[in-house]
């Protein structure tokens, strides 16, 4: 478990950027993390892993205090992927750019290649195995950040946003990834814009900050379905919520669901349709 | 890991202090004479002249000693390695202080002078002097983006640490090639951004006109600024005389 304790905490010549955040990632937890530009969501995560240590409060990862470990130690349990892409690659190819970590964990060369080939395979990027990572695409370039932490098995993964530049397949395809580490017992924190991505993902909480403060922590119906909150982080409500709004203004009862399919079928048998399984087409 | 707030130094700080009031010109001079007075002497003597009667007045007038000192705390292995290799091939103490006093001169005084003046100065400064106006641009451009390569190069280090790099782990060789994942990133991000500028840039119909005009420049030096000027050439005099003594 990870345990965000009152946490604040300022850069050397700035405002606050944190103030007194509290958190707690279960294991197995997927919990998404929202809040407008600024509110401190990607300093909040590099203080899971260590790169940053709180002024005040403290983090506890699995019962370490990430005041009194490094982040080499830390990085084995937290796995960090960076907004940017570009800030991590140095490999000659996207195949020893994924076994650099698994190198740094003590994996030998010919064990850290085929681990990092299986993981590459994994995410749809095997026949760039040989190719040098700057000449892949910006999303391509973004799954290839995410594989290289993903291949330390970390407990705890951090995707600082993971859907930029990613097309509609491989967005789904990061909510299977993201629900495959949660059936392994593993959680992963999400930070992320994109709402209409974030209401599919079908998260466990979600946390929003605004202005280095928790404003809000709860189950995505909740937190989605209030405009209030959402407005005050400079979110827009998904497309699914939207809808709900306009149909219950006009009279039409239908339940309260992220889940286009949910809605759908409401709507369907108050028509006279017939109803179909929720969610396929 | 390795922080790059030292770079903070040279960024500048606003009109703050009695130094960033002063117009950039008799700063340059003040510069350029204590920078070439540190690299024609030799002696530690001469060094610490230069210290005491030009550069620690100006520190006094910058308010910047508590950044000097956190500047020369984060920078102290340079200056050690400066000291020691002199030391390890002249075997001669005097000259190996004197050296290492005048990387520490020629940093402070760097500091001093970018952390006072805004880059719109130094860009009239330039002008002023008939540099053309693409030295000028890719000067000053280059000076204001120190904090953002700093920013991304923090940004990569980041990452690197996140996959369990660790740059003090190993013998001297091993902890040189650990430089290799922080370095590679760095520079093809700087070559990106350059790129970047340049099409944005362009975009924009940079370099059009040949001939470009100015609507503001420096305004006339004010009666402290021929007193810094005025005091910056005594302090030189009195460094060449007591130096020579």
């Amino acid at each position: 478990m990870i345990s965000v304790e009152r946490v604040c905490f300022w850069y050397s010549r700035g405002a606050t950027v944190l103030d007194d955040v509290s958190l707690t990632i279960s294991d197995g937890d997927v919990v998404l993390l929202m809040g407008e530009n600024g509110s401190g969501k990607t300093t909040l995560a590099k203080l899971l892993n260590g790169l940053l240590k709180p002024k005040s409060g403290r983090v506890v990862v699995d019962g370490l205090d990430t005041r009194e470990h490094s982040v080499a130690e830390l990085c084995r349990i937290v796995g960090y992927v960076p907004q940017n892409p570009e800030h991590q690659f140095f490999a000659e190819n996207a195949a020893e750019e994924v076994a650099f970590g698994l190198r740094n964990l003590g994996l030998g060369d010919k064990e850290a290649l085929d681990e990092a080939l299986s993981v590459l395979r994994k995410f749809g990027l095997e026949r760039y195995a040989s190719t040098p990572p700057w000449q892949l695409s910006g999303g391509e370039m973004k799954r290839l950040s995410i594989a290289s932490v993903y291949a330390m098995q970390p407990k705890y993964l951090i995707l600082d946003e993971p859907t930029i530049g990613q097309d509609a397949k491989q967005k789904k395809a990061l909510i299977d990834l993201i629900f495959g580490m949660k059936a392994e017992g593993k959680a992963v924190l999400v930070i992320t814009h994109d709402v209409e991505w974030a209401s599919e993902l079908g998260a466990d909480k979600v946390v929003l900050l605004s202005k280095g403060k928790v404003i809000a922590e709860g189950v995505p119906e909740d937190i989605f379905f209030n405009y209030t909150l959402l407005k005050s982080c400079n979110l827009v409500p998904p497309v699914s919520v939207d809808l709900y709004a306009h149909l219950s203004k006009r009279g039409f009862s239908v339940p309260r669901s992220l889940d286009y399919g949910v809605l759908a079928e409401s709507i369907a048998l108050k028509l006279g349709g017939s109803s179909v399984v929720s969610g396929s087409i | 890991m390795v922080a790059l707030s030292f770079l903070a130094a040279f960024e500048y700080e606003g009109k703050l202090s009695r130094l960033s009031r002063v117009d950039p010109r008799p700063k340059l001079i003040w510069l350029v004479a204590a920078m070439v007075l540190s690299i024609a002497y030799s002696s530690l003597k001469a060094q610490l002249l230069i210290a005491v009667i030009m550069v620690l007045p100006v520190i006094a007038l910058g308010g910047v000693a508590s950044v000097v000192l956190s500047l020369l705390k984060s920078t102290s292995l340079l200056f050690a390695m400066v000291f020691g290799l002199n030391y390890v091939f002249t075997r001669d103490l005097s000259f190996s202080l004197a050296m290492g006093l005048r990387l520490v001169i020629l940093v402070v005084c760097f500091a001093s002078f970018f952390r006072s003046t805004h880059t719109s100065e130094l860009s009239d400064l330039m002008t002023k002097l008939r540099i053309p106006f693409y030295v000028t641009f890719t000067f000053t451009t280059a000076i204001r983006f120190i904090p953002t390569l700093a920013m991304e190069a923090q940004e990569i280090m980041d990452a690197q640490a996140s996959r369990g790099l660790e740059l003090e782990r190993g013998s001297l060789l091993r902890r040189l090639k650990n430089y290799i994942p922080l370095l590679v990133p760095i520079l093809v991000c700087a070559i990106r951004r350059s790129y970047q500028l340049a099409e944005a840039l362009e975009s924009r119909c940079f370099g059009y006109t040949k001939k470009r005009t100015m609507a503001y420049g420096l305004p006339p030096m004010s009666k402290t600024d021929w007193m810094f000027l005025a005091a910056s050439v005594a302090q030189s005099a009195a460094v060449i005389l007591l130096a020579s003594m």
